[in-house]
């Protein structure tokens, strides 16, 4: 199935004269285009490249920041003090145990604080922190409102979360009559 | 044997077999660049492989006394990956569409209108340019085995 | 002419005619060659992004709960995999981690996501049946602290890596 070698000859000069008017087909107008695409794509392309790797990497940064949150689990409570002890001449304290205190740090020596916004009271407020979770941190004794200062509630407070009930104690003298206040107790974790 | 005998008879004998070895001669095509291999090595995450490109091929045929064409087909067993075929160029005739080549595909035009001779030359030549093409989801050679096509290329009268 | 000259001039034109008919008969409308199409194990993998920060900066913390977490889901994985039987893992180059990092492969468009997992040094599975097919996926970290761990940062190297299932 082969030419003779004259026909070959001859093919193969009419093909030197007719590359001179070759007709190119329409087609193949964009092939330029698509080999150039390919050859980029094949060349320089480091997706290509990466295209022959099994495996994939990335660098993931954990950050944790220091976080100090604290909460209470009642916004507002209310202490009555209605009932009086006769032979001693003295208004019966009231107490109210209903409010929790939450808290969560992964800081170190943190402490909380709490302060009142009322600087001369007109009857008293104290309060103590009970049933704290273990290694959450070391209680004070009762604390007295009775000015604006902020005060040590809590202290000894690293790497934890914490639950406290808040027990609040109101009384009164005689002499301080009737009347109603109001206090913005605020609790702070801070230090460290 | 007499004289108007030599002078007649035997011309026109000669012209006769020269046409038919002409004739026939004609329907001649020839393949050149021998048997070919693509090969696809590249992907893109998220795409396809990269087709590879072939242009190593090309057809040498002859005029015919009538207006002819080249076909294409091929013959491949258990065919997996793509393979196409388009005329890049042509000396003669007209390029046709590129052609997908599947196996058990009919004889598909490549090449249209290759003129009648005479005038001009009686040979003629195109460019062939195959394009091989494979998904991630047809696999790969190694654990399927090549495709090997037998493409044939016909001339014959339009 | 004689007729020894007309006889001489057949023999001539018959083997003439021989040889044209021999020249007629090796030229062929037809011809082929075989074309072969062969496809290399090709294996592509690539994330979008080559780094990702998770912080844990406060939102979302409550107090009294011991565990914070952040998460992200900015980056998505790429594959396309021409060979049968595949999976994608992942695994950290990070020895001694502070905190937890786990890793979940979300809505892929091919294959199936696994089960969430902890990040560690032993690949776990990420992908499953990702075989000869090409797709993409969310990649899902979430980054995970307890008040007890303190502060600091984790730098993970993660690699995902694609292999016989």
């Amino acid at each position: 199935m082969r030419c003779s070698r004259a026909g070959r000859m001859l093919a193969r000069d009419f093909i030197t004269e007719g590359m001179k008017t070759m007709k190119p087909n329409p087609i193949l107008k964009r092939i330029p285009a698509v080999l150039l695409l390919a050859l980029l794509l094949g060349v320089m392309s480091p997706r290509t490249i990466e295209a022959q790797v099994v495996s994939a990497r990335q660098i993931i940064t954990l950050e944790v920041h220091e976080l100090n949150v604290i909460d209470v689990n009642m916004e507002a409570l209310t202490l009555t003090i209605h009932e009086a002890d006769v032979r001693a001449g003295v208004p019966l304290p009231a107490i109210n145990s209903d409010g929790a205190l939450f808290w969560m740090t992964n800081g170190e020596n943190k402490k909380i604080t709490v302060a009142s916004n009322n600087a001369a009271p007109r009857f008293t407020l104290k309060l103590l922190a009970v049933d704290i979770q273990q290694s959450a941190g070391v209680l004070l004794p009762e604390i007295s409102l009775n000015d604006a200062q902020t005060k040590d509630f809590i202290v000894g407070v690293s790497r934890t979360t914490g639950r406290c009930q808040i027990r609040y104690t109101a009384s009164t003298q005689i002499s301080a009559g009737v009347g109603r206040e109001t206090y913005i107790i605020t609790y702070t974790i801070t230090g460290g | 044997m007499p004289r108007f005998l030599h002078s007649r008879i035997v011309p026109i004998i000669l012209l006769l077999f020269l046409g038919t070895v002409e004739e026939l001669a004609s329907q001649s095509i020839t393949l050149q660049g021998g048997n070919q291999t693509l090969g696809i090595t590249t992907g893109l995450a998220g795409s396809e492989p990269v087709a590879v490109i072939n242009t190593a091929s090309s057809i040498d045929f002859t005029k015919a006394n009538v207006i002819q064409k080249v076909t294409v087909q091929t013959s491949c067993l258990g065919q997996r990956f793509g393979l196409k075929v388009v005329v890049t160029s042509t000396t003669l005739g007209t390029p046709a569409a590129e052609v997908t080549l599947t196996n058990g595909m009919p004889a598909t035009d490549l090449v249209t209108g290759v003129p009648k001779r005479p005038p001009g030359p009686n040979n003629g030549s195109c460019s062939l340019l195959y394009t091989a093409s494979a998904t991630f989801a047809q696999g790969n050679s190694a654990e399927l085995g090549n495709d090997v096509h037998t493409v044939t290329y016909t001339i014959l009268a339009q | 002419m004689t007729l020894h000259s007309c006889i001489r001039l057949l023999i001539v034109l018959l083997l003439f005619c021989s040889l044209s008919r021999v020249e007629t008969t090796q030229a062929q409308p037809t011809d082929n060659h075989t074309v072969t199409v062969t496809v290399a194990t090709i294996t592509a993998l690539q994330v979008s992004s080559g780094s990702v920060n998770l912080s844990i900066t406060g939102a979302g913390v409550v107090a009294g709960q011991d565990l914070m977490t952040t998460v992200d889901e900015s980056t998505n994985l790429v594959w396309g995999i021409n060979s049968a039987n595949r999976k994608i893992t992942a695994q950290t180059g990070l020895v001694a981690q502070n905190f937890t990092v786990r890793v979940l492969a979300i809505s892929p468009t091919q294959g199936s996501a696994a089960s969430e997992v902890t990040l560690t040094t032993a690949a776990a599975d990420f992908l499953l049946n990702v075989g000869r097919s090409s797709g993409s996926c969310g990649i899902r970290y979430t980054g995970l602290a307890l008040a007890s761990q303190g502060t600091g940062s984790d730098s993970h190297t993660i690699t995902f890596t694609v292999t016989t299932q």
